[in-house]
């Protein structure tokens, strides 16, 4: 019995990788020399198991890669050194297995499991992805038509083997039956959003969209406006009007269509407009297809716009975060393509600069949008290797740049400057990253306790500064969010123009350009309304680690003593 | 009689992968390589399928297959930080039973516990198994002991544990 417990304690840190050497020693011989030690492991180790397939949704899809079927064609296959071994007909099932398993029986398999699977499960018309995964859900959202421009793939049609099973077991892949009643629980509080969604599916992102629905989004607005919700709300569905009025028949807006349609597209899916929405599904397919447009074979968005890094990430960003809401499974190679730039970008101290260039100079302010893209893509579930690693490395990057002093951080290097609104941008890719309480993040928010909202003494970049500082403000919740809060909804309400869009009040900065000006009035109304959605846009990073837990509800509850 | 194999394979092969996953899942730690032994095991068990006697278990046959697949990939599997011997890898597989229970089901029912864990401890568990952050890590993020963040996820771990096996328990009572 004592064994037992020495076992338990040994699994449990096991599973939180803390066995050392040794320990994992007295563990095997635990297991190998008392079954119920083994029973036990296999137990508690499926619930760990179990726990992580919840979260990570994107794992739980096996996905048959199509880079061997170049070699199943029937040229290569004569070529090979099994030929002159090969019956050549019929093809019975004996002979397959006889002759065939070497290169050719793996290319035979991923194919049969490939077709069979996508058959059984999507549904979803061969030629339009390189790669398919298996999704045991519901589709509810619309479908993007097959993009013209997607790769096309050829199945083998001369193989006998891969004809489709015509009787498919569809029972065992049913989506599970989801319970009427985890809809009547309506949240009590919004941190329960990322768990009881009133869309209770994995095609909402549980964490990074808890309030992309009208009931949550209202619930957000009420517990996190302080009383200007009505108020926002008005001010950003007149900006989603603007948008549609002014959008290009091509899907975009200008100038710099990527990086503005981006923008455009960003503050839609912040609303919870998806292609499948009334008022602007259309208007949300186009900017999508006009985004995967713009996307060359490297896998970037805009390669001409210089500074291109910027540009990149956004429609990078909004594609992520267009697939993590929508689950349209067309773009989540897009979205892969697209991120992958992004890490191969990193310098190799986290960095990046413009247009990706591997120099000494990096820049926070690019590095700000590169993050909010590696994140959404990694919430959407896009699987490159490298993602994690490319958003820890950010933030050791971000950290060497701080001015100890002060607590901000600079623009490039410790000669250029540091301004608030370089200095929202490095706490929220910290925050971003996971390091919302670190030292370093806390010491920018002191940092910023001077910054004002105010259109009649804007800083150099007004809109941009206030996009980020109001988003670390609400991250960071407590009294330095109400503080921001009872400024910058007020001001921006108010200064909204009676057409729906925003002026960036840059031209009275002091600054001899009036910079953000130039960039015209899709930047400003995007930034401003992305900023007036902070509410429901995200789950605050770790806002409850802050905050005492809820009381158990019900005797179903579960009583958790916390840290 | 192809198409049959074919058909009787990937009915058995779907209504398993998401065990064998999880049975591969608590030997091999990285998710990265799990996911590759799963992919691997796959091809293996249609290669073998013909071994395969229908009068008994698929998952007990898959299981095993796997668990050799595991072994033959120590090597490769050595990079991570832990792995277990030959011997305490074939105790495991002994005394892994077929469950009662669709792992989906399952699934349903830790949602549903999930969604009762109050807001911190299930912070707690997004950090570790939806960031995949280490224990270390999350010490340092919520300025805690390691020790006090182990004792903590042990003991979530445990009540989501029971509190699964209650809520099937009870659907079975429902249901029959």
């Amino acid at each position: 019995m004592n064994d037992l417990r020495h076992a338990d304690e040994l699994i449990e840190k096991y599973l939180d990788d803390l066995l050392s050497p040794q320990e994992l020693e007295a563990l095997e011989c635990l297991l190998v020399n008392d079954p119920d030690a083994a029973r036990l492991f296999n137990q508690k180790a499926r619930t760990d198991q179990l726990i992580q397939t919840h979260f990570i949704k994107s794992a739980a899809d096996v996905s048959f890669a199509l880079d061997e079927t170049v070699k199943s064609t029937p040229a290569s296959r004569g070529l090979s050194g099994f030929a002159d071994h090969i019956t050549p007909s019929p093809w019975s099932w004996r002979t397959l297995r006889d002759h065939l398993w070497g290169p050719a029986g793996t290319v035979l398999l991923h194919i049969v499991l490939l077709l069979a699977l996508i058959r059984i499960v999507s549904y979803t018309p061969l030629q339009k992805a390189p790669e398919y995964e298996v999704l045991l859900m519901q589709q509810q959202n619309t479908e993007l038509d097959p993009l013209k421009d997607m790769p096309e793939w050829d199945p083998p049609s001369d193989l006998p083997e891969t004809t489709l099973p015509t009787d498919l077991p569809v029972e065992a892949v049913a989506p599970p039956e989801v319970d009427a009643q985890d809809f009547a629980e309506a949240p009590t509080d919004f941190g329960a959003f990322d768990v009881i969604n009133d869309v209770q599916s994995v095609l909402i992102m549980e964490k990074l969209a808890p309030g992309r629905t009208d009931k949550a989004r209202q619930d957000a607005l009420g517990v996190h406006s302080g009383g200007m919700g009505r108020h926002t709300e008005a001010a950003v569905l007149r900006a989603l009007e603007w948008l549609k009025a002014n959008q290009a028949p091509d899907g975009s807006w200008g100038p710099n269509k990527p990086a503005m349609t981006g923008l455009a597209l960003l503050t839609f899916l912040a609303h919870g407009e998806t292609t499948g929405s009334g008022n602007y599904g259309d208007t949300v397919e186009k900017a999508i297809r006009y985004i995967i447009s713009q996307q060359d074979d490297s896998g970037r968005f805009c390669t001409i716009n210089q500074p291109g890094s910027y540009a990149h990430a956004i429609a990078a960003y909004a594609i992520a975060e267009a697939y993590g809401m929508t689950r349209i499974s067309s773009l989540k190679p897009i979205m892969e393509k697209s991120a992958q730039v992004v890490i191969d970008g990193q310098q190799p101290g986290g960095g990046w600069d413009y247009d990706y260039k591997k120099v000494a100079r990096r820049d926070t302010s690019v590095a700000g949008w590169q993050m909010q893209a590696l994140k959404a893509a990694l919430i959407a579930g896009a699987e490159n290797r490298g993602l994690r690693e490319a958003i820890e490395k950010s933030a050791t990057d971000l950290k060497s740049v701080q001015d100890p002093e002060t607590g901000r951080f600079y623009y490039t290097d410790k000669s250029s400057h540091k301004s608030d609104s370089i200095t929202a941008v490095a706490v929220l890719s910290l925050q971003l990253a996971g390091h919302a309480t670190t030292r370093e993040a806390r010491a920018g928010l002191d940092a910023l306790g001077a910054a004002r909202c105010d259109w009649d003494k804007p800083p150099e970049w007004p809109m941009y500064a206030w996009y980020y500082i109001t988003q670390a403000r609400f991250h960071e919740g407590g009294p330095g969010w109400t503080r921001w809060n009872n400024q910058f909804a007020r001001a921006f309400v108010q200064n909204q123009n009676k057409d729906g869009s925003w002026t960036s009040p840059g031209e009275k900065s002091g600054s001899a350009q009036g910079k953000e000006l130039h960039l015209g009035p899709v930047y400003s109304t995007t930034l401003a309304a992305l900023t007036l959605q902070v509410y429901y846009r995200h789950l605050p990073t770790y806002k409850s680690l802050a905050v005492e837990p809820t009381p158990a509800q019900s005797a179903q509850d579960l009583k958790v003593e916390v840290l | 009689m192809n198409e049959d194999r074919q058909q009787d394979f990937l009915r058995l092969f779907l209504r398993h992968q998401e065990e064998l996953r999880a049975f591969i899942g608590s030997l091999v730690r990285d998710r990265h390589m799990r996911d590759d032994i799963l992919q691997e095991s796959a091809l293996v068990l249609w290669r073998k399928f013909d071994e395969y006697d229908p009068a008994r278990s698929f998952g007990a046959w898959a299981r095993g297959v796997t668990a050799h697949k595991i072994m033959q990939s120590f090597d490769r599997i050595k990079r991570c930080p832990l792995q277990f011997s030959p011997n305490a890898t074939q105790a495991i597989l002994m005394a892994c039973q077929d469950s009662r229970m669709d792992i989906s089901e399952e699934q349903e029912a830790l949602q549903q516990c999930l969604g009762n864990l109050p807001d911190r401890s299930r912070n707690l568990v997004s950090m570790r198994y939806e960031q995949g952050l280490k224990l270390r890590e999350i010490a340092e993020q919520t300025a805690s002991s390691l020790d006090a963040v182990h004792k903590t996820l042990s003991r979530i771990r445990q009540l989501l544990r029971k509190c699964v096996e209650d809520r099937l328990a009870l659907e079975q009572e429902m249901g029959s």
